[in-house]
Order: structure tokens, then sequence, then C-alpha cells
């Protein structure tokens, strides 16, 4: 028996020992790993996202501003055992308007950009319908947190909106390359995308803070342990002046729909495929206006998950998202005889009052058979030099393209090209600007397999065959003209502010270049402009007619390669003789450039206020 | 009535103090599980003591019994048994997947737990009566259908570990009772070998599965790889280890465990409650409680030793059986080295009935030691 007895104490003493054993293994030799876990379980750091700095008016209204929105989160690790996430999205499809699948799509894509700590992004900025309905059904929805965002906020919709561009959540490919850049980014996070608020973005976007919180077991906050409080981001003061830029736009909007009517009843008038119009400082590069048409409403893309309409704007033929301002580049027709101008006076011995004579309306090349026409179907007799400005005579400017190919080769009007800073991005304070195109005979060669033709010179003179600008760059060529040959970076943002207001960063205009003309060649050409909108034969004369200052312009109808359409621009500076804001006015298959010049001429009566009573009718609208 | 003052002066004092330090310890621990630091724990602490002060009082009244006449009820005893648990078919509560409870008038009771005690006093007295025949074979089998209907009631309200705790009290009691060691080795590594490759099928060829239920098999695989779904059937399993390991050698202090604290430890004042004890009072309270347990076997032991007949031995090692069975899974359990059976640590774990029917046990145990023969000489 005792035998047994003795059996059984020794079982009894090796299973305790046993356990004695385990319990020395987990708490003493891998306590230390377990006293991590259990942090690990206990803390919860999660990020704090920082106010993104708004942006204001040069005259101080905001323009775009946050406000508070509420996003739902799905916490996995909040359920209760035995729930599953088919149990709680059923459950919530039943007593909010969100069908299963739609929850399931979210969760799916939430997923993969989660953050640890945060839980899963199911919903951004929810209705208050929705919240309400959440809210109410609370206890049977465990693993459901509604939380406060900030919600990009663009106060006037539609207003602004490529200078603005919009922000988005983070994209993949942004994540990894910022990251990797060592900015501190995570998946969810909300970015600039386009326009200021990309470009910016380091500023706009200021530093997240974080909270290290006490959760239990369902995720729940029971206490604070340590907080960074996020620094808000700087807020930006633009050189828009805001009630030009409302203008602008109301303008432009109506001219566009004018054209868009005509051409329903006309079948010879092609419809109108955007348009755009900048307001510049001649002295500065300082940017008061810019607008592009169709625009859009930052606000779909801020809210998030509006795919519908966001969708309508991806597949609208006339393309509303790009700022054509600074992404369209098109043949700047007889806008181009600025640098014509330029070349010939500075390089043939023009003067304002060099007398041309144009008689059949044709230009030949000697030995070449085809000949270059003129707007007009027929000879315009004798000119002199400004008033073939003003006439925006296509005969004159041929024979000064082909004399400086004779006498220079095909450089020079390329070289004066470049001076004015055509064919290079302008470097304004956007992202996605395009360079442009100024050919030259490398270009040539290396495209086209052959070499620089005089014909290539003869088109180039008036602004056409492969040349291409954008509007900003029309618009700082134009200022050169005005400042007498400075070329200025155009820029959008005149001051830096943090949020408590302390100035980080100020405008200073930015001096490019300073071309190597004499300002007596400027003032000629500033002569034929003048008489291209004052006098009247001008080509744009009779929109400025009583006008009480004096306005400097030239007007382009560039043919597109290939179609019967044409573009419509006008570029104008004023007032002369103390010129302050140049004007470009851009409508993509506009036809005719009659079409673009009331409306820079409005943009001139507003900023001037010329008509005061007119004004005042309108604002008492 | 065998009573006798003299009889008190026999008592192994060391019994009663080692479970009294067991339940003043499990009153600590159970505060601090049920909300000390909130101030919600007070109606624990009440059934606990008012459980506590049932089973003294039973104890003292079983003491003027003597244990010798529950012999002479062996039968009546066993069938009572299958009757309460047959009841609970039909009259049952269910908590949690199990049909465990039975109410009689304001009183609640786990028929399973009474059983524990029924059958060491039927095997005792069965046993001890067929004590010479117990080297064949074919009587492990004979005393194996004794046990087999209580233990399969038991399963079918899906109370494995209880079960699991008969079949342990037969096997140690069958053996102290002259049972041979190839036999019980045979049967049981058999009976293992079987329940392994059942389960084996089901899980890969999907074969169906007798009386275990999805959770229970759940499990057994967690215990295996509690990783396989952490926030699932692994949970308690990690947030158990979690606990215990994070207490290093002193623990994080009476009421500041945060695993217990902020509830990631699951039925912590009950299965759980050694997960709390280890994570704040430290490797340093795990030992002592472990020692304590330890000692109050190898007490129980000798008072098997030294009984004054067969059939109050086997009561002793019975009782033994049942003492460590129930701390080495449920301890094992906690350490992550036995696989999770919900069944309580005795006088620690928060219960009533486990509280009443383990210190009958022990009260059964201090009778036998009071009547235990005279060495006088």
């Amino acid at each position: 028996m005792n035998k047994r007895i003795k059996l059984f104490k020794v079982v009894i003493i090796v299973i305790f020992i046993v356990l004695i054993g385990r319990a020395f293994q987990l708490q003493i030799i891998q306590g230390e790993q377990y006293y991590r876990l259990a942090e690990n379980n206990r803390i919860s750091i999660r990020p704090v996202n920082a106010p993104r700095g708004r942006i204001y008016s040069s005259e101080g209204q905001t323009l775009v501003s946050n406000k508070l929105s509420y996003n739902l989160y799905y916490q996995p690790n909040e359920l209760p055992p035995g729930l599953s996430r088919d149990d709680i999205f059923n459950q919530m499809a039943r007593v909010t308007s969100f069908t299963r699948e739609e929850l399931e799509e979210d969760f799916q894509r939430g997923r993969k950009r989660s953050s640890p700590g945060e839980g899963i992004l199911i919903k951004r900025n929810l209705e208050d319908q929705s919240m309400v309905k959440l809210e109410e059904n609370r206890d049977i929805l465990p693993g459901i947190d509604v939380r406060e965002a900030a919600l990009r906020d663009y106060v006037y919709d539609n207003s602004g909106s490529h200078v603005f561009g919009y922000v988005g959540e983070i994209g993949m490919a942004d994540l990894r390359n910022l990251t990797d850049l060592g900015y501190n980014y995570s998946g969810g996070d909300i970015i600039g995308i386009t326009g200021i608020e990309r470009k910016y973005e380091e500023y706009l976007k200021g530093n997240k803070g974080f909270e290290s919180i006490q959760v239990n077991h369902l995720g729940h906050r029971t206490k604070l342990l340590d907080e960074q409080n996020p620094e808000p981001g700087h807020d930006l003061i633009l050189s828009i002046d805001w009630g030009l830029q409302q203008h602008t736009e109301e303008i432009i909007a109506a001219k566009f729909q004018q054209l868009q009517d005509e051409s329903e009843e006309d079948d010879d008038l092609a419809s109108p495929q955007g348009s755009s119009v900048v307001v510049m400082e001649v002295d500065t590069g300082r940017v008061l206006s810019m607008v592009s048409y169709p625009d859009f409403n930052p606000n779909y893309f801020a809210e998030g998950f509006r795919s519908t309409d966001v969708n309508q704007l991806l597949q609208n033929p006339l393309r509303p998202l790009i700022n054509r301002n600074i992404m369209t580049t098109e043949p700047p027709g007889s806008i181009f005889k600025l640098v014509t101008a330029t070349a010939a006076i500075e390089n043939l011995g023009i003067e304002a009052d060099t007398k041309f004579v144009d008689s059949t309306g044709r230009f030949n090349i000697p030995g070449w058979s085809r000949p270059f026409t003129n707007w007009l179907g027929y000879g315009e007799g004798e000119l002199s030099f400004t008033r073939a400005m003003a006439r925006s005579n296509n005969i004159i400017f041929y024979k000064l393209g082909y004399e400086l190919y004779e006498e220079f080769g095909g450089s020079k009007l390329i070289e004066t090209a470049r001076d004015f800073g055509l064919g290079i991005k302008t470097g304004i304070d956007l992202p996605e600007e395009r360079d442009g195109l100024v050919p030259d005979g490398q270009w040539k060669r290396e495209t086209r397999g052959e070499g620089w033709y005089p014909g290539d010179s003869v088109n180039m003179s008036i602004g056409q065959g492969d040349i291409l600008v954008t509007p900003i760059q029309a618009a700082q060529m134009t200022a050169a003209v005005a400042n007498r040959g400075k070329i200025f970076k155009p820029n959008l943002v005149d001051e830096i502010r943090t949020a408590q207001g302390d100035v980080v960063g100020e405008f200073q205009p930015e001096l490019l270049s300073q071309m190597p003309y004499s300002s007596n060649t400027f003032e000629i050409i500033e002569k034929g402009m003048l008489e291209t909108v004052m006098h009247n034969r001008g080509t744009a004369s009779t929109s400025f007619s009583d006008f009480p200052i004096d306005i400097a312009g030239k007007t382009g109808t560039a043919q597109i390669g290939g179609t019967g359409t044409s573009h419509a621009w006008f570029v104008a500076y004023g007032p002369v003789p103390d010129p302050e804001i140049a004007v470009v006015v851009f409508i993509d298959q506009g036809e005719t450039s009659t079409n673009a010049v009331p409306v820079a001429a409005d943009i001139f009566s507003y900023y001037y206020d010329l008509f005061t009573e007119d004004e005042e009718i309108e604002d008492g609208e | 009535m065998h009573w006798n003052k003299k009889l008190l002066k026999h008592i192994n004092i060391y019994i009663p103090i080692l479970v009294l330090s067991l339940i003043i310890i499990g009153l600590f621990v159970i505060s601090s599980a049920t909300g000390m630091a909130d101030g919600n724990h007070q109606p624990f602490i009440r059934t606990q003591i008012a459980a506590a002060v049932l089973g003294i009082i039973l104890i003292i009244l079983l003491l003027f019994m003597d244990y010798r006449i529950f012999k002479d009820y062996d039968i009546i005893i066993y069938i009572l048994t299958i009757i309460m648990l047959g009841f609970i078919f039909i009259l049952g509560v269910t908590v949690s997947g199990g049909r465990r409870w039975l109410s009689i008038g304001p009183v609640n009771f786990q028929p399973s737990e009474v059983s524990k005690i029924f059958m060491i006093l039927f095997l005792a007295s069965y046993l001890d009566r067929n004590r010479n025949k117990l080297n064949s074979l074919k009587e492990l089998f004979k005393g194996l259908l004794f046990i087999l209907p209580p233990f399969i009631l038991i399963i079918l309200q899906n109370d494995l570990g209880t079960a699991l705790v008969l079949m342990f009290i037969f096997v140690v009691m069958y053996y102290g009772a002259g049972g041979k060691l190839k036999h019980i080795l045979l049967v049981f590594g058999g009976g293992f070998l079987i329940v392994v490759l059942i389960i084996t099928s089901h899980v890969i060829f999907e074969t169906p599965l007798p009386f275990l239920q999805q959770y229970q098999l759940n499990r057994l695989i967690a215990f295996v790889n509690p990783a396989i779904d952490p926030f699932g059937i692994g949970y308690n399993i990690i947030q158990s280890k979690i606990a215990v390991g994070s207490g290093l050698i002193a623990g994080r202090g009476f009421l500041s465990g945060p695993q217990n604290q902020l509830n990631f430890l699951p039925e912590k004042h009950t299965d759980f409650i050694f997960a709390v004890l280890g994570e704040e009072f430290g490797f340093i309270g795990v030992a002592v409680v472990l020692i304590i347990y330890l000692l109050l076997l190898l007490q129980i032991l000798k008072v098997a030793a030294r009984a004054k007949d067969g059939f109050g031995q086997l009561i002793t090692i019975g009782v033994m059986g049942l003492f460590l069975f129930h701390v080495l899974e449920n301890v094992g359990m906690v350490l992550g080295i036995m696989p999770i059976t919900g069944i309580p640590l005795p006088f620690i774990s928060y219960g009533g009935s486990s509280m009443v029917i383990s210190l009958i046990a022990i009260g059964l145990v201090i009778n036998i030691n009071m009547r235990r023969k005279k060495i006088i000489f």
C-alpha cells in the first residue's frame, strides 16, 4: 500500500515541479517579452492629424478652410467573441442606408490603407442622417467607431478651382515615394493632389501629433498617457484678387455659353472646347486672376467616395479638371507677332513707320510655288509697320520672317522666342505646367527626319507651324513687352503664415531674365499694339472704342493643323503709358480672336472700374 | 454516532490552515478580478464568503457522522448521481453553451460538481469491496462500466472538464485500490489513441465527431496553435500567457495588472483567476500558491496513508485525485501547457458550487483523519 502512496507522492511532486518550472519560464525567462506584449496590448498610439493650412485671397477672404466632419471606422479587435464582421455589417446595412455590398467594398479598400491602431476607415464624411442612425444603434454595433475629422472646405465651390486644385486620399505611389523621402505620411492621409494644394503641400499639411492612450480589451480609451499636439499647417495668402477672379469666371462662363449656343445654331461654327483667362501684374509676375473653364467643384474630391460626381468630371470631353492656363499647349497664331516684331526691329532695322506693301494678299518664297496667304482675301496695299501689326497683316510678317531667315538663318526668330520665355515652363507655383514647344532644326531632324526649311521660319513668323505655347507663357511674354524686356516668374502666393500669424515666407518678384533689347524696340511694338486696340482700324478696336484709358493688345486666331477651326487668342496690357496688368484670353476652338477680345475688355473695365454705373447695377443684383 | 471530544485532537491542523489560506488568497484575487478599483466586487465577495461559510458549516456537521455510514448507501448514492445528472436535461438552466445548473427552491447548483463527491464515495465503496479481484483486466472494464454513465451524461451537457475529472479520479482510485499500472496504461493509453484518431479523422476527412462540440474541438486546436486565430479561439490562451508572463518576479501589484484591470483577460474571476494572480503577484505569488496546494495534497496523502480502513483511504485518494486534476488542468491551462476546459481552481476561483463541494471533500478527509487508527504505542 505504501508503495502506491509513494508513487502518488512522486507524481504529485513531479507535476508541481513542472507547473512551477513553467511559471518560472513564462515569468522570469520570457517575462520581459510578455511584459512588452502586455504594454502593446494596453497602449495604443494614435496619430492626430494636423488641421491643414487655410488659403486666403489677397484681400483676406477665406477661400479654402476646414470643417468638422465624421468618419466611420471599423475596429476588428473590438468585436466581442462570437460576432463576425458579417454580423456587424449586416446589422449596419439594416439600420442605415448603406448597402451590404457597399460596406464590404469600402472595407476591402480601407483594409489596404489602414495604419496600425487606427482601425479601418469605412466611410468619410458621414451624413447627419447616417450619424443619427449609427448613434441610435450604437449598442448593437460593437467594433463600429465614429470619429471626428477635418474635411477640406472649398468655400466658393467651383470658384478658383484650378488655382486651389484639390485634396484627396494619398495614393499608394505617393505614399511610397514621400515616405522614402522621409515625409511622415500614412495610408488614408489627405494630401494635395493638384494645384496650390499640391505645390504647397509641404507648408499646408502641418505636422501630425500623437496620442498615447491606454485602451481596454474593446480598444476603448481608458486613460490618456501622453500626447503631442499636432502643429497646424501654414496658411497661404494668394495674389488672387477675389473680386476680379469671380467676375472673370462669370464673364468667361457667359462667353463660353454664348459660343456654344451659336455653334449649335450654325453648323459651320466649331463648338468651343474650353477657355482660360490669366491676369498678371506686369512688373511683378503676381497672378491676380486665373480662370480655366469648364471648372469643377473640388469639394467632390475632398468629400471622398463621391465617385459618381468624380467619374462625371473625368469622363467629360471638355476636361474640366485641367488648368488650361498651364496645361494646354497650342499654336499662338498672331500673338506671336510680338516676337517676330522684336526680332525684326532689333535685327532688320525696322521702325514704327517703315513702309510695307501687300499688293496681292499672297506671299511666295522665291522658288517655291505654294503661296502663304493672309486672313483677308485681298491685298491691303501700303502699310506702316505699326499698322501692319494693328491689321495683323500676315503678308508683311511672312516677309519679315523670310528676311530674318535669309540674313541670319533659321535661328534668329527661334532665339527671340526663347528670350521671351517660350518653350520652357514659366515656373509658376503650380504643378503639372507644360513646356510648350519652340521647334528648331535639331528638333525637326529628330522628330520629322528633315531639315529646317525657309517655310518653317515663314510659318513661325505668324505663330503657326509646330510652335506651341501655354496661356501663362503668353502672359509672361505680353508682360515683357509692357515692362520693356523683363521676364518675371508668375506667382500665385503672396505670403505664407503660421497658424499664429507669423510670416514665414513673403513673395518677392523673381526676375528670370532681362532681354537684351532696347526699350525703343518695345516702344515700337507697344505702338503697334495700341493701334490694334485703340485705333478704329485695329483688329481689337470694337470692344475698346469707348475706353477712357489706353490698352495695348494683340489678337491671334490660331489655325489648328488639319482642321478648319481655330483657337481664339487675345493678349493685352494697360493702361499705357503706365501699364499695371497683362491679360491673356484663350478660347479653345473659339473660331476667331473677335470672340476673345470682349472678355479682356470686360476685365479691364472691371479692374479699373471704368464704367461705374454699370458696376453699381451689377452689385445691386 | 461515534462522536467523542478526543477525536478532535486527531485532526491534522495543517489541512484547515492550508485551505483557509487558499480561500483568503482567493478572496483578494477575486476582489481584484471583479473590479475592486471600481467598487463592483462586493456581491462576488459576499457570495464567495457565504459559500465558504456554508461549506465550513457542512464540514462541521459532517464531522458528527462517521464516514463509514456512506458505505452502506453506495448503490443509492450511485443511482442518485445518475438521476441528478439526467434531470438536468429536463430542468436545467443553460449557461454559456452548457446545461449545468439545477434549481431547487432558491438554490442553484451544478449536479456535475456534486457528482464528483458522490462518485468518490461510490467508487471507494465499490473498489474496496472488490479489492482482491482488481488484478485482472476484466475488473478494470467492470469498473469503467460504472463510471461511463455519469461520464457520458456530463459530456452530453458539454462539460468535458468535469467528465475528465471523473475519469482521472477513477484511475487514481483504481490504482490506489490495487489495480495494475500496466492495465491502466494499456486501457487509457489505448483510449487516448482512439480519441486522437477520431479527432484527426474529423479534421482531415470531416467524419462526424461524437460527443465533442465544435467549440471544444476549437479549444484543442487553439491549444496546439494559439496563433491560428489570435482574436478568436486562440485569444484566451494568448492573453492568459501575456498576463502571467508580464507579472515577472514580484507582479504588477494588487489591483494594478493591466491585463486584468483592462479586461484583456477572459473569465478572469473564474477559470482564469490564476492568470490574475500571476499578473498581480508575479512568480512569488504563483510559487506560494502552488506550494500551498502541494503541501495540501501531500497532507491529504498522509491522511490516506494513515486511514483506519480501505474505504476511508480510497475516499482520501479520490479527493487527492480531484484536487490534483483541478490544479493541474486549471493552472496548466493558464500557463498554456494544457488545453482549455472550463474547470475552476479549488478554493480560489469564484463560484459557490465549487467552493462548497471542495470544502465537503476536505470535510471527508478531516473526518477520515479524525477517525484514524490510534497509534498509541
